[in-house]
């Protein structure tokens, strides 16, 4: 579990209300009221997925939802746009899956 | 049967809001469709209520979420509309929701308030991880608490980019340089004197002066940046002027891309109105009339889905199409609040053309693409492809996209689309009206193939 003094989130965290997600396997903490990219950039995890083509890593571009760069898997959903997609305690997120695009 | 209604409103930002409760005032029966949780869009983005607290004390309250609240106004939330189809008693809505949500409505008259966002500004790196637009890091900042990295690089034109410094250094990141590729903005210094006090982001952008000049962010005149490296993110960035020699490279975990907005035309396109090239916009906009109406009568366009005016005009346009569309449905239309809701829209406009003199967008961007450069990041597809094709004889942005496939991917060209006519004009020498554009096909927004059909399974 990586813990908060790593991490890019902007202090104070003291009334943020912790839950646990899971990221390619690994349990990690987020807190209620994230969207999954910023869990993931929380972390250090600036791509959140590779191109079919070209194997190219992809992040959050736009952040609101319209360039379709920043998809995962959420709980066995493909293509979730993690932009915009709230996190919810206990959610399976997966950045190794690809893309079908 | 799809249900009926007098009014849909589609965006819930400054000018779907504001026509949803001038509607709803005039008794119009009024639906609101938004794409996301909360409303509010861009410029009323809202902070989820549990990270409140841990926000600024800025963000953009507004009495319009308790007019609307309190208005008789139907909110369907965190809906996608992927398409309008004009009939003959009214426009078919398309929706696509969470459980429970109408997946299609009929209504009489229709004021889509789409919004904008970030202009697309490629240059060589720029799919890499870490580099997002300023509109992404803003929102990461003020409204997710999280930084976008912690050694960033701000590249692009105008105040928004002041305004991110200010929230990246004040949330703890090292802002390498700001940099701005039009000169500052000397001629156009008097226009922002008359408007002073009046207009709240100059007072915005002197904060963010001022907390840069603490932080020793130094903020460069006519300098973009060309390339981002790295491996699976960015790692480095080389910067330099717009014009000459002289690159240096600077180590960055992120870089944040601010070229300005460009109008969410997908829609109304997809529709079917007719549409021109505002060369001051760098944009198509749907072509209207006094009233805001597009060329299908009953469906009208307001805020920066039209053309860029920021979100005061944005809110007085909603307010005049919300008066179209009851004078369009025969409703009594005070002449009074008519000649009311016109004038304030004039003077917002003065005020937003000031601002547009004073931060154009810049023309300098198509000198820094390589063959290798990725136009159309969805099917990662090349400058040098698409110049292939030009070579090969294409002339317009269909032709392309038929041979290159630029613009079939999921986002439907909104980030290649303006980048790949300006490319093809500049190759050919024609003015970028003259290569055409290329229609959105429903659905407009990607939906799963059982969210096209008419009822849930």
């Amino acid at each position: 579990m990586f813990s908060s003094h790593e991490s890019l989130r902007i202090p104070p965290l003291t009334s943020r209300l912790p839950l646990t997600v899971q990221v390619d396997g690994e349990p990690v903490q987020a807190f209620a009221g994230e969207t999954v990219a910023t869990v993931l950039l929380a972390i250090g995890r600036r791509t959140f997925r590779h191109t079919e083509n070209t194997h190219a890593p992809r992040g959050i571009f736009c952040g609101m939802g319209v360039c379709f760069d920043c998809l995962v898997t959420v709980d066995g959903l493909p293509d979730v746009r993690a932009c915009v997609t709230p996190v919810q305690a206990g959610m399976v997120i997966d950045t190794r899956g690809g893309s079908d695009a | 049967m799809p249900e009926r209604t007098e009014l849909v409103v589609v965006g819930a930002g400054p000018a779907g809001l504001a026509a949803a409760v001038e509607a709803a005032g005039l008794g119009l029966a009024v639906t609101l469709v938004d794409g996301y949780p909360r409303p509010g869009g861009q410029y009323f983005k809202q902070t989820p209520p549990e990270l409140a607290d841990a926000a600024g004390p800025e963000g953009h309250p507004t009495a319009l979420f308790a007019e609307v609240a309190q208005a008789d106004v139907r909110l369907v939330s965190d809906t996608l509309v992927w398409g309008i189809f004009p009939e003959a008693d009214g426009f078919l809505i398309c929706l696509y929701g969470p459980p429970g949500t109408p997946r299609r409505l009929l209504a009489q008259t229709v004021v889509l308030a789409p919004g904008a966002y970030d202009r697309p500004a490629p240059f060589p790196g720029w799919t890499l991880p870490g580099v997002m637009t300023a509109g992404a890091a803003l929102a990461l900042v003020k409204h997710q608490r999280v930084l976008p990295g912690r050694r960033v690089l701000l590249s692009g034109t105008g105040p928004l980019q002041l305004v991110l410094a200010r929230h990246l250094i004040d949330g703890g990141a090292e802002v390498v340089a700001v940099l701005d590729a039009n000169p500052f903005p000397w001629t156009a210094w008097q226009h922002a004197l008359a408007a002073w006090g009046q207009w709240e982001r100059l007072g915005e952008g002197w904060a963010a002066w001022r907390t840069m000049r603490r932080a020793g962010t130094a903020l460069r005149w006519r300098h973009l940046v060309r390339r981002a490296e790295g491996n699976e993110q960015v790692e480095r960035a080389i910067i330099g002027p717009v014009q000459g020699g002289g690159a240096e490279t600077v180590a960055v975990d992120a870089i944040c891309l601010g070229h300005g907005f460009t109008p969410s035309v997908q829609l109304a396109r997809q529709a079917g109105c007719q549409d021109r090239y505002d060369p001051d916009q760098r944009a198509y906009v749907p072509v209207r009339d006094e009233w805001l109406q597009t060329t299908l009568p009953g469906l009208f366009v307001a805020g920066d889905g039209a053309g860029i005016g920021g979100k005061d005009v944005a809110q007085w346009e909603g307010r005049l199409a919300a008066l179209g569309a009851a004078r369009q449905l025969a409703r009594a239309v005070p002449p009074d609040r008519v000649a009311a809701v016109r004038r304030e829209l004039a003077r917002q406009r003065r005020f937003a053309a000031v601002l547009t003199d004073l931060f154009p967008p810049s023309a300098h961007l198509g000198s820094l693409l390589t063959d290798d450069t990725v136009l159309c990041r969805c099917e990662e597809i090349t400058v040098g492809e698409i110049r292939r094709t030009i070579d090969d004889g294409a002339t317009t942005l269909n032709a392309v996209r038929m041979v290159t496939r630029a613009g079939m991917g999921r986002c439907q060209g909104r980030m290649c689309g303006g980048p790949v006519a300006e490319l093809l004009a500049r190759e050919i020498g024609q003015p970028v009206e003259a290569v055409g554009q290329v229609t959105p096909r429903p659905p407009v927004m990607p939906v799963p193939l059982e969210g096209l059909l008419e009822e849930e399974t």
